[in-house]
């Protein structure tokens, strides 16, 4: 059998090791960790960000939105470390993930949701059922008066398609079906807080945190039981129908600093400070 | 009297005017309130118009990718044989660019997706998909129907896009096998809420590739396609299978003949100076059965701290048209084993053996082909990858991936590929 030369085994050998060289002073350079995603969890991973760089100097931590969908596609395409979603990963991404990167990735519950619709302080209506979101949303119902309010039109707000808080109210609200065109997206939740609380006959949806000069509606599975707002014991009792994990994903199982990163936000200290921000802690 | 009457109507006359004067501002200020409304009315349908032809931009998903090469071959020798045709050149030493690809998606909504893709490489441009997709959520299964020019749904490296895959070319045994990688049909996909994937198509049969069929096929009958997907995560598993009749094309009678040569010069047909050729029947075309079986397996391991290690493999089993073969049909087997490790988000590696072997006939020995390829990667930013691969292939003896054949020629092959993606 003929053997390579010794030129080109010499070659193949460089090839293969002076980039792990490279690798290894890339990696232990020291570098900021991104973490990037979910406009719902922003303000959250901003909060565990602070906290965490104020117990350990000289780590950095950069936070950005951006949505769930573009959060993901930066896990993907490896230009962040951590993701955060407020839904759960798709198939295609976890195939995308396995071309890229060899992995299936790795998903952390980091604390829970509760979906929130707001409705404008002045607003009458009190409760609607999830059928009645739907068919709001859907286009279906178009004036309060079909809901016992005013003979006024629903000014209906809502998330970019990028938005993981779009694709599980599409999903687990709208069961599929296209928002309405007349829906007017906005980036964020805080956005839509701000629509609604100026827009009498408006009607959004978002995490539930960020509630600031608007009413929580009511939401009811079917209209033979109450309607529950999303509080805590609502969202742990399974009564208020519309709640979600809050994830981080990453690539590959968390080690170094990303893993005492992770211990720090799922502790009672990371937990708490879930509380503080408007969310629920994960168990 | 008279001035008090006066001073009466001059009062009047003040206070009327006063009003007149306190009218005119606020008149001029509605106006100009109902003038702003009414611009801002205006302002609102043209958003309102901007935002649907935005939602109409937004279906479109446009993707591109680009591979630059430099291919450097043990073979290659100056100059060309045949003319300027590039397949008898021998010289593979070359700048190319080996695809060039941009694909168009349109999704209007969830149920229906159209997709047209181009490539432009070396000196042509082509088609390669053209196809109009249709489906169902049914209680969380989905259906979908496609239709048109797209991949054939066999298999696991048939559909891996060629932009992520860790080298250069496909295994030996697909690009024999599924030359193109595409064809013209039908396919219904069926995903199941968890795990499990069923496919079952229609296909012309010669791919979008083929020099003799371009287009049409030459049998009647259709080909069927169906496969079955199992995805644990870690683990994925797949079995495909393939049924065609394949076109064994005949040929004509030939009559006999006798030819003289002239051996010694003397004018004279001596013995030993002619040769007779017998004549020989007309053979008709017919039609033989071809299969294909497959199965591939994917295995994703998350165990080195440098990042995640991919390990493939695929069996492929087939009965196809051979023209060297007994009765015009051969057993045919190919395989390979690839292992890809991720070496933090900057580098990656690969190693693969892949196995062809066009006949397993016992009298058909030493035909087949083992080939060790080895790729590294260095990720530039998000879009550009830079490849190095090197390829050994060996002819094998007595069809063992142990053994060389002592008539392999010295072909292994570098290859440095620039590729950008998005």
């Amino acid at each position: 059998m003929k053997k390579l030369s010794g030129n080109k085994i010499g070659l193949m050998a460089l090839i293969v090791l002076a980039p792990l060289f490279a690798a290894y002073f890339t990696v232990f350079a020291g570098k900021a960790i991104t973490i990037k995603g979910s406009d719902t969890m922003v303000i959250l991973g901003q909060r565990w960000a602070e906290i965490y760089m104020n117990q350990n100097p000289g780590v950095i931590i950069q936070v950005t939105g951006g949505g769930s969908g573009v959060g993901i596609a930066a896990l993907i395409n490896g230009s962040t470390e951590i993701c955060e979603a407020s839904r759960p990963i798709k198939s295609s991404e976890i195939e995308k993930l396995k071309e890229r990167f060899n992995t299936t990735g790795v998903e952390i519950p980091v604390a829970r949701d509760g979906l929130a619709v707001y409705l404008n302080d002045q607003s009458k209506v009190v409760e609607l059922t999830l059928e009645q979101l739907k068919d709001i949303y859907t286009g279906k119902i178009t004036n309060w008066k079909e809901l016992g309010w005013e003979d006024a039109k629903i000014v209906l707000y809502g998330r970019e398609n990028s938005s993981g808080t779009y694709v599980y109210f599409k999903e687990n609200v709208l069961k599929g079906a296209d928002f309405a065109a007349q829906t007017q997206t906005l980036p964020g939740t805080g956005a839509i807080v701000n629509a609604v609380a100026k827009d009498k006959y408006g009607i959004g949806y978002g995490g539930a945190a960020y509630a600031k000069g608007v009413k929580y509606c009511k939401v009811k599975k079917d209209p033979q039981v109450p309607g529950y707002e999303p509080t805590l014991e609502n969202v742990k009792s399974g009564k208020y129908p519309i709640s979600r994990y809050l994830y981080w994903y990453l690539r590959n199982k968390p080690t170094g600093e990303i893993k005492k990163l992770v211990d720090f936000v799922l502790s009672e200290q990371g937990q708490e400070i879930v509380n503080k921000v408007g969310y629920f802690p994960v168990k | 009297m008279k001035t008090k009457f006066f001073v009466i109507l001059i009062l009047f006359v003040g206070l009327s005017l006063n009003q007149s004067w306190a009218q005119v501002p606020e008149d001029s200020v509605k106006i100009a309130l109902q003038e702003m409304k009414d611009r801002l009315d205006g302002i609102s349908e043209n958003m309102a118009t901007m935002n649907s032809d935005v939602a109409i931009l937004k279906w479109v998903k446009i993707s591109v990718y680009i591979q630059a090469r430099y291919e450097y071959t043990d073979s290659s020798q100056n100059g060309v044989a045949g003319g300027y045709d590039a397949t008898k050149n021998l010289n593979a030493n070359n700048f190319y660019i080996r695809r060039g690809r941009i694909k168009f998606t349109v999704q209007p909504g969830t149920t229906s997706k159209y997709v047209i893709y181009f490539d432009a490489s070396k000196n042509s441009v082509s088609l390669k998909e053209a196809y109009v997709e249709l489906s169902k959520n049914i209680q969380k299964h989905t259906l979908a129907l496609t239709f048109g020019q797209f991949n054939w749904p066999f298999g696991y490296e048939i559909e891996y896009s060629s932009s992520k895959r860790d080298f250069p070319e496909r295994s030996l045994a697909e690009n024999k096998l599924f030359k193109g990688e595409r064809d013209r049909g039908a396919n219904l996909t069926w995903t199941l809420p968890k795990y499990l994937q069923f496919n079952v198509g229609l296909f012309q049969g010669y791919g979008i590739e083929d020099k003799n069929f371009t287009w049409f096929d030459p049998t009647k009958a259709k080909d069927v396609i169906a496969r079955t997907k199992l995805k644990l995560g870690m683990v994925d598993f797949g079995l495909s299978g393939y049924w065609v009749k394949t076109y064994i094309p005949g040929s004509a009678a030939v009559a006999g003949v006798t030819t003289w040569y002239d051996a010694n010069g003397n004018g004279v047909i001596d013995p030993g100076e002619y040769k007779t050729t017998g004549p020989k029947a007309a053979i008709p075309a017919v039609e033989k059965d071809k299969k294909r079986f497959g199965a591939d397996a994917q295995v994703y391991l998350d165990f080195l701290p440098i990042g995640g290690t991919g390990i493939r493999g695929e069996l492929y089993l087939a009965k196809d048209y051979n023209d060297k073969a007994k009765d015009s049909l051969a057993n045919e087997t190919g395989w390979y084993i690839w292992l890809s490790q991720n070496i933090f988000t900057k580098f990656g590696a690969a190693v693969r053996y892949d196995y062809w072997d066009p006949n397993t006939d016992e009298n058909a020995k030493n035909d087949a082909t083992g080939t060790l390829s080895l790729a590294f990667h260095y990720f530039w930013d998000s879009y550009v990858r830079v490849t190095a691969a090197y390829d050994i292939p060996h002819r094998l003896k007595g069809n063992s991936i142990f053994s060389k054949h002592e008539d392999d020629i010295k072909d292994n092959r570098f290859t440095l590929q620039f590729q950008f993606m998005f």
